[in-house]
């Protein structure tokens, strides 16, 4: 005779208590086990849905790509070309450059066998005062197209001013009320307004062009310029930047080369925009999966507790409704000297084995019926997928643990006993 | 009586209840004691204290004042684990009702006292074996007490309060709830073993099992007045 064999008799001769409790405790754990399954399925279907999305997006991407560069090699840019000492930021910062190389380098690229390039603007431009007016413009020297001299001499995509001639920005001749034919004082010479501007909307408002060499001139830059253009640059590769600094710096090796504005560049962005726009998609699905699976977990929050809260309850109930039917017998056993510690023991013992049993029997069915609710609960994927190692066996280990914890009150009781009281009634 | 040490000794016992119409002296200044081989049996009227002498003389009752000795010892001067572990070393009990364990057969029942602590298990169950032969119940080893006829039922209880061959025997009315020819054969196996050196005290209104007893004692109103 032995604990473990009066608990095992004593479960076989009240199956009815004994099933009661393992049944509290079989449907926390299947509660448990669904739950747990239907918020990994999420999570697995989140997965999956945002993987498919970024693969779709990838191969999408990579196919824009790959036209966009099958289509850039054909298109004309625009480049400048710069002295190699400029600092990039301060040309971005005030619209220009600041540093000056010498004019000989256009004519050194137009007499040079390029290909890539097409037309070449040299300009020299300083943000200066305007002694005779007292404001600020900005004042750029053009030279119109220096001819490539491989080539036929192309017609001058940009006017070249004239000597003696000013353009005049939308701003500078609105506000000194000029119009062309004018006659107007710069830097104590006199000019005469050629051309009056469009509103642009930008610095251009504020710009007056005039020749090249009297600007060199005023400025006391002679020979100088700051910046070369060239237009419609062709390349036979992709790589089209790196051939044509490649190209330009064997010819000018103290330059540096930066493209500009140009239909390849905007279907560039395009592709970039395509790409964001895809992404927001994803950030998208991404957000609404996870405000779903918040839901879910809320719902899950407020289940769980009440499942566990109830089926302790539950197991408590049943324990004292055990105790209260073994109170002879817990007054004999005291009686005859057993410690009120091994009675104790005996209640927690049989609730154990009721929670160890109600786990068991409860993974075994999520186990083998799990796939009947594959399809509904699960969106598909498969239980045992769902769940690792951990997730099987904890609820062994914490089942029988909680049982108890929900026995115990009933069984201290059970252990409190007094046997004097009891056998009195005899 | 040839042995000097008594088995048991009672020094001016009391007890007493409060009960919602005052207290009741259930012991009221009780003084006995039992010699190894001695049969002592009590009556007297109802409620005049004769469970309640028992619950106290077997260590499950501490009372309010006055001391008992079992074997020159007090177990109440013991924690609730040792007075559990004395009773289970020096007492045997046999009540009206039996107080079987309904679900353990009757070789379980007898053996339940293992359950107080480590022994020697094999030595234990070859006594339950010899008392169940004896008790002539070796028939009867697996079978749960609802099986059993009353006549067997207390002598399995009897087996089992005897298991661990204790000094001292206290029965409530054993055969309360026997017939005559079951009440003889518990009486003869009591007498038995007060002869075999341990003490009996045992409650009846039976005045045939009285007569089975050594001496008689007369309760009333918790003091033995004959
Ligand atoms: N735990 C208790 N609380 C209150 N009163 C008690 C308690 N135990 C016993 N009594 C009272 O003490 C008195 C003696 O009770 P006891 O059970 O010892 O009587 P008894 O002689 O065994 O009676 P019976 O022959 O009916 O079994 C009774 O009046 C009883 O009501
Ligand atoms: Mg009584």
């Amino acid at each position: 005779m032995n604990l473990r064999r009066l608990v095992v008799r004593e479960i076989l001769h009240r199956k009815l208590n004994f099933a009661l409790s393992v049944l509290g405790v079989f449907l926390a754990v299947l509660c448990v086990i669904a739950t747990l399954g239907i918020l990994r399925a999420h999570d697995a279907q989140t997965d999956r849905i945002i993987g498919e999305m970024e693969v779709q997006t990838r191969d999408e991407m990579a196919k824009l790509e790959d036209e966009i560069r099958k289509s850039m090699k054909g298109l004309g840019f625009n480049i400048y070309i710069f002295p190699e000492d400029q600092e990039m930021s301060e040309v971005y910062a005030q619209g220009y450059a600041s540093k000056s190389m010498p004019e000989e380098y256009v004519n050194k690229l137009a007499s040079s066998d390029i290909v890539t390039v097409n037309h070449l603007l040299p300009s020299l431009t300083r943000k200066i005062k305007w002694p005779e007016k007292a404001r600020t413009v900005i004042l750029i020297g053009v030279r119109g197209e220096v001819p490539l001299a491989h080539r036929d001499p192309k017609a001058p995509l940009i006017d070249p001013v004239e000597e003696d001639k000013l353009v005049l920005g939308y701003e500078l001749h609105r506000s000194l009320d000029l119009a062309p034919g004018d006659t107007v004082e710069f830097m104590g010479e006199s000019f005469t307004v050629e051309k009056c501007h469009d509103e642009r909307g930008s610095k251009d408002d504020i710009t007056i062009w005039m020749n090249l060499g009297q600007c060199q001139e005023l400025l006391q830059m002679e020979g100088r310029i700051n910046a070369i253009q060239a237009l419609e640059c062709n390349c036979a590769t992709v790589d089209r930047l790196g051939e044509i600094r490649k190209e330009l710096l064997q010819i000018l090796p103290d330059t540096r080369i930066i493209e500009t504005g140009s239909t390849a560049l905007a279907r560039a962005e395009a592709r970039n925009t395509a790409q964001a726009t895809a992404e927001r998609q994803i950030a998208g699905k991404k957000q609404e999966r996870a405000r779903l699976r918040r839901e879910r977990e809320r719902f899950a929050g407020l289940l769980l507790p009440i499942v566990s809260v109830f089926s302790m309850a539950w197991i408590g109930m049943l324990t004292l409704t055990n105790v209260r039917e073994r109170i002879p017998e817990i007054g004999i056993l005291r009686a005859i000297g057993v410690k009120s510690r091994t009675v104790l023991t005996a209640f927690l013992g049989r609730a154990f084995v009721a929670g160890l049993t109600g786990a068991a029997l409860g993974l075994a069915l999520a186990f083998f019926a799990g796939p009947l609710f594959e399809e509904n609960f699960f969106q598909g994927h498969s239980i045992s997928s769902l769940l690792d190692a951990r997730d099987w066996w904890l609820p062994l280990l914490l089942a029988p643990l909680f049982a108890c914890l929900a026995a115990w009150l009933p069984s201290f009781h059970a252990a409190q006993q007094d046997p004097a009281v009891v056998l009195r009634h005899d | 009586m040839t042995d000097p040490s008594p088995v048991f000794t009672a020094d001016n016992l009391r007890k007493s209840f409060s009960t919602p119409r005052g207290p009741v002296k259930a012991v009221d200044g009780i003084s006995l004691e039992l010699a190894p081989s001695d049969f002592v049996a009590l009556h007297g009227p109802s409620g005049c204290g004769k469970s309640t002498l028992l619950l106290i003389a077997g260590a499950l009752l501490s009372p309010d004042e006055g001391t008992i000795r079992i074997d020159d010892a007090d177990p109440y001067a013991l924690d609730a684990n040792g007075r559990a572990a004395f009773r289970a070393a020096n007492v045997g009990f046999v009540f009206q009702q039996f107080h079987l364990i309904p679900f353990l057969d009757v070789l379980d029942n007898v053996l339940a006292p293992q359950l107080s602590g480590r022994e020697d298990r094999g030595a234990l169950r070859t006594r339950a074996l010899e008392l169940l032969e004896k008790f002539n119940l070796s028939h009867r080893l697996n079978h749960v007490p609802s099986a059993l006829s009353v006549g067997e039922q207390q002598r399995v209880a009897l087996a089992r309060a005897l298991l661990k061959s204790p000094r001292l025997l206290l029965a409530d009315e054993p055969t309360g709830n026997l017939d005559e020819e079951n009440a003889r054969v518990i009486m003869d196996h009591l007498s038995e073993f007060a002869k075999n050196r341990g003490a009996v005290l045992m409650v009846t209104h039976d005045p045939a099992a009285r007569a089975s007893a050594k001496r008689s004692l007369h309760l009333e109103a918790g003091r033995i007045t004959a």
